[in-house]
C-alpha cells in the first residue's frame, strides 16, 4: 500500500514538473461559438507548434450570456475573449485593451467591419466572424412552383407565391419556436436595420415613438402575417425539426443564416438553395453584420496581450488557417485574402453582400439585453398562435419595450 | 449543540470549511448584491436600497412564475409520493422480478436533468406527433404537447414524476423493511383486512418515510430547474417559466443581477417556511414503537 502511495506521488510530481517548466507566454482564449470549437482549437493547435514563445489554450466554449460573464469575472479571466453585439461590447468594455492603430492585421479587414468597435478615436477589438440571414429558398421547389425570388419581394407576393407551393404540397414557410432569436429576433431585424435603430429604441422605450405608426414594421408585420398563414405549426416546432423539414425537401422557405449551412451538409441535398432578401419597404438587401468580435483583456500581462494579438494575426493570415476557416467553420472571415471559392453557398452570399455594401447591420443587438428571449419571444409565440392581430402585436411589443 | 470533548470539533471541520466557503460567504455576498443595482460584470455599482425588492413584488412574471412553481410542486409531490409508494409496495412482494423492478424504476433517476429534457421534447414534439399521424383515434392525446401552455405544464408535471418517483421509492422501501412484521402480524390476527391494514397499521408506520420523501420531493420540486430549462425553457410564451428560471434569466439574460438576487432571497424565505411548516406537520405524526 505504501508503494502504490509513493508511486501515485512520484507520478504527480513527475507530472506538475513537466507542465511548468517551460518559459512559453500562456494565452487562453474563450470564445461563443459551440459549432467552430473543435476547429479552433485545432488552429490553436498548429499555432503552437509553429512557433514556441506563446501558447494558445481554448477554454471551454461560453455560448450562453452566464457563462462568458462567470468566464470574464473569474481570476483566471482569458486573454482573448468574444463579444457579440453591442450590449455586450458595452457591458465588458472595462475589460478590453484597445489595438493599437499600427496592428498589420487592420488594413486587411473589410471596409466598414470595425465601425462597432470604435470609440474616441481608439479601436477596442477585432472584427471575428460575419454572419448573414434572410429567407432561405429551396431553388428547385420555387422552381416547380413556378416562382421567382423576386415574386416574395413583396407580401403579396409572397402570399401568391407560397399557394402555389402549397399547391404542390409542399410546406411554404417554416418557423421555429423556443428561441426568441429564430421566432422574433432576426425576422424584425430588416425592419428596425432600416429605421435611424439607436435613436428610434430610446424613442420607443421613453414612449415618443411606436412600431405600429412606423411605416417599415406596418411593411414588416404584413410579411409576418403571411408567415403565420402559411407556416403550419409554429408553437413547439423547434429549431432543429425547421432545419430538418427544409433539408429533407418538406418546406420551401426558411427564416434562417449561413450558420446551417454545417447541418445542411450532414443531409444529402438534392436540391439548391440560395438567399432571399426579405423585402421590407423594397429592401433588396439580407441581414449581414459583424456577429462575433475578438478583444484582448487590458488586465493580462503585455507580453500576454502581445502574443493574443499575435494569435489573431496568424489565424487570419496564415495560408493553412485561411484555408480551415473557410472550408470548414461555417462563418465568414471579415478580411481580405480568403479564397472565396471555400466557402460554403451561403457564406459565399454572405461575403458577397457584406462586401458589395448590402448588409444590413444587426440592430437587433441594440435592444435591451434579454428582451427577444423574454418578452419579445412571448409575443411572437402569441402571435404565430393566433392570440394576437398583426397590429396588436406591434402594439404589444411596443409596450414592452417601453416598459424594460 | 454542545459536545462533551472540544477535540470533536476538529472532525467537522473540513466539512464546516466547505460549508462556509461554498454555502455561506456566497448566500452572504449574494444578499448582499440585492441591495445592489450591480449588473454581474461591472465593477462599479449603488447601493439602491430594498428597491430592488419592490421591483420584484411588481414583476408580473415573477409573480406568476411563483404561483405556478407552488402548483408545480404540490402536483408532483402528490404523483411521486403515490407512484413511489407503489411501486415501493410492489418490489418488496416476493417474486422473480422484483430486483429488476427495482432497477428499472430507478433508472430515471441516473439520466441528468438537461439531458432527460432533451429526449423527452424528442418524444413530445415527434414520436407524439408521429402517433397521433398514424392512427387518428389517439391524436387527441398523441399531439405536440409542448406546443400549448397546459400541456407543455402537464409534460413537466409528467416527467418530472417519472424521474423522482424512482428515488422517492428508494425511500419507501427502507421504511417498508423496517416495518416491524409482530405489528403486522397482530393486525392479521385480529382480522384486519387489507384495506384497513394499509391505513390503520402501515401508513402511520411510515410516518418517518413521508417524512424524508415528502421534504425531498417538495424541495426538489420547488427548486425544479435544469429540466425547465431544457425542455420547455419556459416557453410557450412564458407559460411554463418556474421561479428559478425567471430568476436565471432575470440575473444572465436581462444583466439586472441585483434584481435576480432580490428575487432569490424571497424565493429562499418561501421555500424554507414551506419545507419548515411540512417536516414540523409530518414530524408529529410520526409514532414510536
Amino acid at each position: 500500500m505504501k508503494k502504490l502511495f509513493l508511486s501515485i506521488f512520484a507520478l504527480v510530481l513527475v507530472l506538475a514538473g513537466c507542465s511548468s517548466d517551460s518559459d512559453t507566454v500562456k494565452i487562453t482564449l474563450v470564445q461563443n461559438k459551440g459549432e467552430i470549437q473543435t476547429g479552433l482549437t485545432e488552429l490553436a493547435a498548429s499555432y503552437n507548434e509553429s512557433q514556441d514563445k506563446y501558447y494558445v489554450e481554448v477554454l471551454p466554449v461560453a455560448n450562453d450570456p452566464g457563462a462568458m460573464k462567470a468566464q470574464i469575472a473569474s481570476s483566471e479571466a482569458p486573454t482573448i475573449f468574444t463579444t457579440n453585439g453591442f450590449a455586450q461590447f458595452q457591458q465588458y468594455k472595462e475589460y478590453m485593451a484597445t489595438i493599437p492603430s499600427d496592428y498589420s492585421l487592420l488594413t486587411s479587414a473589410l471596409e466598414g467591419s470595425t465601425a462597432m468597435l470604435e470609440e474616441d478615436g481608439e479601436l477596442y477589438g477585432l472584427p471575428a466572424w460575419i454572419e448573414g440571414f434572410a429567407y432561405v429558398v429551396n431553388d428547385d421547389i420555387l422552381a416547380e412552383a413556378g416562382v421567382t425570388k423576386e415574386d416574395l419581394q413583396t407580401p403579396e407576393g409572397l402570399d401568391e407565391a407560397c399557394t402555389k407551393i402549397e399547391a404542390l404540397d409542399y410546406q411554404c414557410i417554416n418557423v421555429p419556436s423556443g428561441e426568441g432569436y429564430f421566432t422574433a429576433g432576426q425576422p424584425v431585424n430588416p425592419a428596425l436595420a432600416q429605421t435611424d435603430f439607436e435613436t428610434f429604441i430610446s424613442d420607443v422605450e421613453a414612449g415618443n415613438a411606436t412600431l405600429e405608426d412606423n411605416e417599415y414594421f406596418q411593411d414588416w408585420v404584413k410579411f409576418q402575417e403571411v408567415q403565420r398563414d402559411h407556416a403550419g405549426q409554429v408553437l413547439g416546432n423547434t429549431y432543429d425539426n425547421s432545419i430538418d423539414s427544409f433539408a429533407t425537401g418538406q418546406s420551401a422557405i426558411l427564416y434562417q443564416g449561413n450558420w446551417i449551412e454545417s447541418m445542411l451538409t450532414t443531409y444529402d441535398l438534392d436540391f439548391s438553395y440560395s438567399f432571399a432578401p426579405m423585402g421590407v419597404k423594397d429592401n433588396d438587401s439580407i441581414s449581414a453584420y459583424v456577429a462575433v468580435n475578438w478583444h484582448v483583456n487590458k488586465n493580462k500581462s503585455e507580453e500576454e496581450q502581445a502574443g493574443a494579438l499575435d494569435f489573431l494575426k496568424w489565424m487570419y493570415t496564415n495560408a493553412d488557417s485561411q484555408a480551415k476557416i473557410a472550408s470548414e467553420f461555417g462563418v465568414v472571415a471579415p478580411y481580405e485574402g480568403f479564397d472565396t471559392s471555400l466557402y460554403g453557398e451561403l457564406s459565399k452570399e454572405v461575403y458577397e453582400y457584406y462586401d458589395a455594401g448590402k448588409g444590413l447591420p444587426l440592430a437587433i443587438s441594440y435592444l435591451p439585453e434579454g428582451f427577444i428571449n423574454n418578452e419579445f419571444n412571448a409575443l411572437a409565440e402569441k402571435f404565430y398562435d393566433g392570440q394576437l392581430t398583426g397590429e396588436e402585436y406591434l402594439q404589444e411589443v411596443t409596450k414592452a419595450l417601453a416598459s424594460v | 449543540m454542545r459536545f462533551k470533548r472540544k477535540e470533536y470539533w476538529l472532525f467537522l471541520v473540513p466539512a464546516l470549511v466547505t460549508f462556509i466557503l461554498f454555502m455561506f460567504i456566497p448566500f452572504v455576498f449574494g444578499a448582499l448584491y440585492s441591495f445592489t443595482d450591480w449588473n454581474g460584470v461591472s465593477s462599479d455599482f449603488n447601493i439602491v436600497g430594498l428597491s430592488n425588492y419592490v421591483k420584484a413584488f411588481h414583476d408580473e412574471v415573477f409573480i406568476a412564475a411563483l404561483w405556478k412553481t407552488i402548483v408545480f410542486a404540490g402536483l408532483t409531490v402528490i404523483f411521486t409520493n403515490i407512484i413511489g409508494l407503489a411501486f415501493a409496495f410492489i418490489v418488496t412482494q416476493k417474486g422473480k422480478f422484483t430486483n429488476f423492478m427495482r432497477g428499472a424504476f430507478f433508472f430515471p433517476n441516473l439520466i441528468g436533468g438537461i439531458i432527460l429534457g432533451f429526449i423527452w421534447q424528442f418524444v413530445f414534439s415527434q414520436v407524439f406527433v408521429f402517433i397521433g399521424d398514424t392512427i387518428p383515434v389517439l391524436s387527441p392525446v398523441f399531439n405536440n404537447w409542448l406546443a400549448s401552455p397546459y400541456g407543455a405544464f402537464a409534460a413537466l408535471v409528467v416527467v418530472t414524476t417519472w424521474q423522482l418517483s424512482g428515488y422517492v421509492m428508494l425511500i419507501y422501501i427502507a421504511a417498508i423493511n423496517n416495518m416491524p412484521e409482530d405489528v403486522l402480524e397482530a393486525a392479521d390476527i385480529d382480522g384486519a383486512t387489507e384495506l384497513v391494514k394499509f391505513f390503520k397499521v402501515k401508513v402511520p408506520l411510515l410516518m418517518s418515510g413521508f417524512t424524508v420523501a415528502l421534504f425531498f420531493t417538495l424541495s426538489s420540486t420547488l427548486k425544479a430547474f435544469d429540466l425547465n430549462l431544457s425542455l420547455t425553457d419556459g416557453g410557450p410564451f412564458n407559460s411554463t417559466t418556474l421561479a428559478t428560471l425567471d430568476i436565471y434569466r432575470t440575473g444572465f439574460a436581462a444583466n439586472d443581477y441585483g434584481l435576480a438576487q432580490s428575487k432569490a432571497i424571497i424565493f429562499l424565505v418561501i421555500v424554507a417556511t414551506v419545507s419548515i411548516f411540512q417536516v414540523l406537520s409530518t414530524k408529529t405524526k410520526e409514532i414510536e414503537y
